[in-house]
């Protein structure tokens, strides 16, 4: 049976599909209330979830979709991650930001998905500073939705502030988070900003707490199902992450892996060698 | 696993479910849209290129792909690429299939 890879919660018997079905709705339950503390597993909830999305018992493949929908409305509703990279990405034409902006976009190359979010975000501060005026043009340009994204990246760059050996070892390792780190941050902050815990979670959840290249690759995994409902899902499911954050998605398609290379210089062959394919296909040029 | 994202989408593009397809498809549209033109044309030369090597794919499912693509992507965009990379292939025979669901598309 491929599903006794639920293991995350209870150590569940393969077999056992009252357990199997009880597991998904603990991990429902708790994608209710504490949803800070489930979103760095995603990466792992999602072999666990999806898979049983086509479970022959009723009672699992029920529990599954409900546990399924849970989860990708947290995701959904996490703030977005691509709007600095955008916004730095129209700062260095204009002003001194630059020599700032740059050094984030270095590092991902470097160092894995979700690292350099938190970097650009102490880093933000400091561009606004230096231009202050654009940055309120921005704000004024774009809508509503740009002021929550700064009271929540504000939110964030107080916590980055804070408390920010805690977060890299989040984002590296991605595995065991929860109990050190990922609930305690946020609660001296929530005492500070709302009193009761409960009423603003979002706000909470560390935005690089999400590792948005493992739940890419989790997903891709997820092809390989031999149920469509499994297939179909991995697949909504990035195309929620791709609408969410296009940017950081599209870094997980590489756009040169060996067999694109192939294509790109064949493609390239053809837009330059107009010549050459000519005289592919004419072997004996026009004489006159 | 890094490299396996965008094969494994072409690879799904063959996948038995009709549902698979169409998501697959309007995530390749989603993210062709949200990039810039070498990524377009890079997929339209693996799509076509998928096409020549899986026969049975073109005939069966080489309709719904380009149909669906045709709704997530600009018609004329798509019909120009193919039309530039077909024009350089050098053995191409599928040619009129791809034409034929094109003026079906339209």
């Amino acid at each position: 049976m491929p599903f006794n890879e639920i293991s995350y919660e209870t150590d569940v018997f393969s077999d056992d599909e009252i357990l199997q079905s009880t597991a998904l709705l603990w991990l429902a339950e708790l994608l209710t209330f504490t949803q800070e503390v489930m979103v760095p597993f995603t990466p792992r909830l999602i072999p666990a979830i999806l898979p049983n999305l086509a479970h022959h018992v009723p009672m699992i493949q029920t529990s599954a979709i409900r546990t399924n929908k849970l989860l990708l409305g947290v995701i959904q509703t996490l703030p977005s991650p691509s709007e600095p990279p955008s916004r730095q990405s129209t700062l260095p034409i204009e002003r001194p930001a630059p020599i700032v902006a740059r050094v984030p976009p270095a590092s991902p190359s470097l160092v894995p998905a979700s690292p350099p979010l938190s970097r650009q975000n102490t880093q933000i501060p400091i561009t606004r500073e230096s231009g202050s005026v654009e940055s309120l043009t921005d704000s004024t340009a774009s809508p509503t939705p740009s002021n929550i994204t700064m009271q929540k990246r504000a939110s964030l760059q107080v916590q980055a502030e804070s408390v920010p050996p805690p977060r890299l070892q989040i984002s590296l390792d991605g595995q065991a988070p929860v109990r050190s780190q990922t609930p305690r941050p946020p609660s001296p902050q929530s005492l500070g900003s709302a009193t009761g815990p409960t009423s603003v979670p979002e706000r909470e959840i560390p935005m690089d707490a999400f590792d948005y290249q493992a739940t890419v690759n989790a997903l891709t995994i997820q092809f390989l199902s031999e149920h469509e409902e499994t297939r179909v899902a991995a697949l909504k499911w990035l195309i929620m992450l791709h609408q969410k954050a296009p940017k950081k998605v599209r870094h997980s398609f590489p756009l040169r892996p060996p067999f694109f290379i192939v294509m790109q210089t064949r493609f390239s062959r053809w837009m330059t060698g107009h010549s050459r394919h000519c005289s592919r296909h004419c072997p004996t040029p026009p004489k006159k | 696993m890094d490299d396996g994202t965008f094969p494994a989408l072409l690879k799904t593009l063959s996948d038995t479910s009709e549902e698979v397809i169409k998501h697959d498809l309007q995530l390749l549209a989603q993210i062709s849209s949200a990039s810039d033109d070498s990524y377009f044309k890079a997929f339209m030369i693996n799509l076509l290129d998928l096409f020549s090597t899986d026969r049975r794919l073109l005939e069966t499912r080489g309709s719904l792909i380009i149909r669906q693509l045709c709704l997530n992507l600009s018609t004329e965009r798509i019909y120009k690429t193919f039309a530039e990379i077909l024009e350089k292939e050098e053995v191409w025979d599928m040619a009129p299939d791809s034409g034929l669901n094109f003026t079906q598309n339209r």
